[in-house]
């Protein structure tokens, strides 16, 4: 079984690569794949999703605990978040090339991670686990689109003789989408904060006790609050958008990975 | 003038400002240890107060009711953060197995406006605990029985754990993670006064194997190391097994520079009296936490919440690079 589970994730990161690389050579030549990338996507996609199941299965719980097990359902739930921007939205169809390379680091870091079989304390045996990290994903994926149509933004400000991504539409309209999906990212983040308090008062009989993680929940909920309000106080031209777009992620990446990577659990020192 | 000083305190450069320190009043939490309600008390009001000014003033609010709601939801929540902070309580303690809680916590935190003498009039007593270990060692459920006693006077028996903690006058009671064997000592004093009884909370079995510890007879100069060995560990790492009472045991106990192995009911004479090793019990911790905001302020998140999508979704109706 862990055989299968490890050949069913090569397959799928493989698969990603490929159609990754896709992306961002039609970008570069010009040229519009675009079916192909979709249904490669989707191929991954579905090799990933069975590798996550057979672990799951395989342990009897969900790819919550470890650093390995995190990395892994984000990887799926960005890919998925791009996938549902990529089939909606066809006219954003190129930001794929933008953002897939993140998921490469991400893919990377997958490999290097240890894939150990976790165990998931006594706590964690509850549905608000499910409804947390899932409106968790759908941050994190709201908030990649946005990052995906920011760099947009920001390359066809370098100075360059190509005209980059001359099918999206105008950087105007790039951050209006931007900021909405920002939007979307502070409902379903406050979100995932009411139901972690939730959770937290379930288990461990407070709803919050500023764990690092929990205060940098709450900084990138903040930060991301700022971004949506300097909007309209400013009126700030794209590439400043972008540029807060850029910083809420990086904020919302180190809090979901980098506070899980130094300590040894997701909530250090309440399991 | 008032209007303009209402425009200025409505003014998005509050919010920034108010939304800057309240950032950086959680980081001083996180690293510098501060207390959240003395860092936060100060943005939190400020936020208030902008958030208040730009309802009563500002005019997109009047047109958009959805954002009008969620600010509205908004300084509620903030409102009823600040009256969590003033009435909360939030404590540990520890309880032998068949000890009544007698409101004597080992830490507690709590508002200025919690009345602590309510504690001690909390009708609940500790009966008895049984984790059940995996065989690889991993903790199980924790199925821990107690008796608590209605308004009708009526007694009930609960069991309490993981996720299931009893509700008794507001506050939640809720069994931790931190449990161990607790022997029952019964004391004679050499001058005849009456015998009593006492526990010694060995530590936590979540620390490890040291299952020993030194205490002192109380009202004695009498120092004694007691050390508990267990035929076959709890958690047991090749086999499954449970935490509970009875277990075969040693107990070994050194007193005056001399060790001695006690079985129940066996008796140390000293000069200052009898030590009895009367039975091995059990000892659980219990946080206990009180907050009447807690069905308020997830109401109101919740109608934020909604009314953010509302907003969203009325203004965003549109796709402008549709267009192009």
């Amino acid at each position: 079984m862990v055989n299968m589970e490890s050949a069913l994730l090569w397959a799928a990161l493989c698969v990603y690569v490929l159609a990754g690389s896709l992306a961002i050579i039609a970008v570069v030549m010009g040229k519009k794949p675009e079916r192909l990338i979709l249904g490669l996507m989707l191929v991954g996609l579905i090799l990933h999703t069975s590798a996550i199941g057979v672990r799951w299965n395989r342990l009897g719980h969900g790819p919550f605990g470890t650093m390995y097990e995190i990395l892994s359902s984000n990887i799926w739930s960005l890919m998925l978040a791009l996938v549902l921007s990529y089939w909606r939205i066809p006219k954003i169809r190129p930001i794929a090339a933008t953002v897939i390379p993140i998921l490469f680091i991400m893919m990377g870091w997958l490999l290097l991670a240890d894939s150990r079989d976790s165990t998931l304390p006594a706590t964690y045996d509850t549905i608000w686990l499910y409804i947390h990290i899932g409106f968790g994903k759908v941050f994190l994926g709201a908030t990649l689109i946005a990052v995906g149509l920011s760099v947009v933004i920001l390359l066809r400000y370098s100075k360059s003789e190509i005209q980059r991504f001359p099918s999206l539409p105008s950087d105007k309209a790039l951050d209006e989408l931007a900021y909405r999906f920002m939007g979307l990212g502070l409902i379903f983040d406050t979100l995932m904060l009411v139901a972690g308090a939730i959770w937290a008062q379930d288990a461990w009989g407070r709803y919050w006790s500023w764990d690092p993680l929990e205060t940098w929940s709450l900084i990138t909920w903040l930060f991301l609050a700022l971004a949506l309000h300097i909007r309209p106080l400013l009126q700030p031209s794209p590439r400043f958008g972008a540029v807060m777009v850029i910083l809420v992620f990086i904020v919302a990446f180190i809090t979901f990975f980098g506070f899980p990577f130094i300590s040894t659990s997701a909530h250090q020192g309440v399991v | 003038m008032k209007l303009l000083s209402l425009e200025s305190l409505a003014s998005l450069w509050v919010t920034v400002f108010a939304l800057l320190a309240f950032g950086l009043g959680t980081v001083l939490v996180l690293k510098m240890g501060f207390t959240p309600t003395e860092v936060l008390a100060l943005p939190f009001a400020i936020l208030c107060i902008n958030l208040l000014a730009a309802i009563i003033h500002t005019p997109s609010f009047r047109g958009e009711w959805a954002l009008m709601v969620f600010h509205i939801a908004l300084l509620v929540i903030i409102l009823l953060t600040g009256l969590s902070r003033m009435t909360y309580l939030k404590g540990r303690f520890e309880l032998a197995a068949g000890e009544q809680f007698t409101g004597r916590l080992l830490y507690r935190e709590n508002g200025p406006w919690h009345d602590i003498s309510v504690l001690e009039q909390l009708p609940f007593k500790h009966i008895s605990i049984e984790v059940k270990y995996k065989a690889d060692g991993k903790r199980g459920k924790t199925n821990n029985v107690v008796l608590w006693q209605a308004d009708s006077n009526e007694k009930y028996k609960a069991v309490i754990g993981d996720g299931k903690p009893l509700y008794l006058k507001g506050y939640r009671i809720l069994p931790t993670r931190h449990f161990g064997f607790s022997p029952l000592f019964g004391w004679q004093p050499a001058d005849g006064s009456p015998l009593s009884l006492g526990t010694v909370n060995l530590p936590s079995l979540r620390l490890g194997s040291g299952l020993s510890t030194n205490w002192k007879i109380p009202g004695t100069t009498l120092d004694i190391l007691t050390m508990l060995e267990l035929k076959t560990p709890i958690p047991n790492p090749e086999q499954k097994s449970v935490f509970s009472t009875p277990v075969e045991h040693k107990l070994r106990v050194s007193l005056l520079g001399k060790s001695y192995v006690m079985k129940p009911g066996d008796r140390l004479n000293t000069p200052e009296g009898l030590l009895i090793y009367e039975k091995l019990g059990t000892w659980v911790g219990y946080t206990i936490f009180y907050d009447i905001t807690i069905p308020w302020l997830l109401a109101s998140c919740v109608i934020a919440v909604f009314a953010l999508m509302v907003h969203f979704l009325t203004k965003y109706k549109h796709n402008p690079w549709d267009k192009e």
